[in-house]
């Protein structure tokens, strides 16, 4: 009786908590609203840097956007990806104040040291 | 007897359960759970959800994603999450009432997050908008793909119904 007890114990130890976790919205799902408007501002700022950049590095940007965009769309699924492309056009194509463009370049490059280090 | 069975379907409950409700949190876990599961179980979903890198569509998504995974061997999803989920805004947060809580402007300066003075970026229209300009910027970066032609080449000719 005692032991069955105590499995009962061991096992809404473990359980509870992980029902529980299914109320709160999943980490990096459209549900998790810091982290899409966080995605939000990191595409404007690659696509800034993207903006920023001269003619001969902007391919690269665009191939660490792209590898990055990879990245999310691997671990926080495809909707989270579509965010940041999306915003990463946004960030290119809309005028911004050009006098951030050595915040984002230094933004930029903190984040592919950080993420996309090879 | 009654006893070790007892125990062994509660540790397994507790295992299972927890694999089901966090498979994206559970990152630390993922080979840990698969070197225990993989040998005594054929239940190939448990594996799978946890398992990542391996396979991108077909065609021509594969190569970046492919040069991604090479170079992104060291991408920490929970610090980018942690990371990405920061980013407050500076100029906001600034104009705290410094009076209520002296600490409170020090930490947020201090926190050394990133990204809270960029706009947070289009709405739907905008995201659309931003994703055909990705989508050249992407064409541009791989230069060794073709772009796709502006329509249907010329000899194009319908499949026949069925």
């Amino acid at each position: 009786m005692r032991t069955f007890l105590g499995a009962c114990l061991l096992a809404t130890t473990f359980v509870i908590p992980a029902f529980a976790q299914q109320n709160a919205p999943k980490k990096g799902s459209d549900a998790d609203e810091a982290f899409m408007t966080g995605i939000r501002k990191i595409g404007v700022m690659t696509g800034q840097a993207f903006a920023c950049s001269s003619e001969t590095d902007q391919p690269k940007v665009g191939q660490a956007a792209i590898d990055l965009a990879t990245q999310v769309g691997l671990h926080f699924g495809m909707q989270a990806a579509f965010i940041y492309s999306g915003s990463f056009g946004y960030g290119i194509g809309h005028d911004f104040d050009h006098k951030t463009c050595p915040q984002a370049l230094e933004d930029f490059k903190a984040l592919q040291d950080k993420y996309l280090a090879h | 007897m009654y006893t070790r069975a007892i125990l062994l379907f509660a540790a397994a409950l507790a295992f299972a359960s927890s694999a089901v409700a966090a498979p994206v949190t559970s990152f630390a876990l993922a080979a840990v759970s698969r070197a225990a599961w993989a040998a005594q179980s054929d239940d190939s979903g448990l594996i799978l959800v946890q398992r990542r890198g391996g396979g991108a569509g077909g065609g021509g998504a594969q190569r970046p994603a492919a040069r991604a995974n090479r170079g992104g061997g060291g991408f920490n999803s929970n610090d980018f999450h942690q990371n990405v989920s920061n980013t407050r805004n500076l100029n906001a947060s600034s104009n705290r009432n410094v009076n209520a809580n002296a600490n409170r402007n020090v930490n947020v300066s201090g926190g050394g997050c990133c990204y809270g003075n960029y706009s947070s970026g289009p709405s739907w229209g905008g995201v659309a908008a931003g994703v055909a300009v990705g989508a050249m910027v992407g064409a541009a970066a791989n230069s060794a793909y073709a772009p796709p032609p502006p329509t249907y080449p010329p000899g194009y000719v319908a499949p026949p119904p069925y």
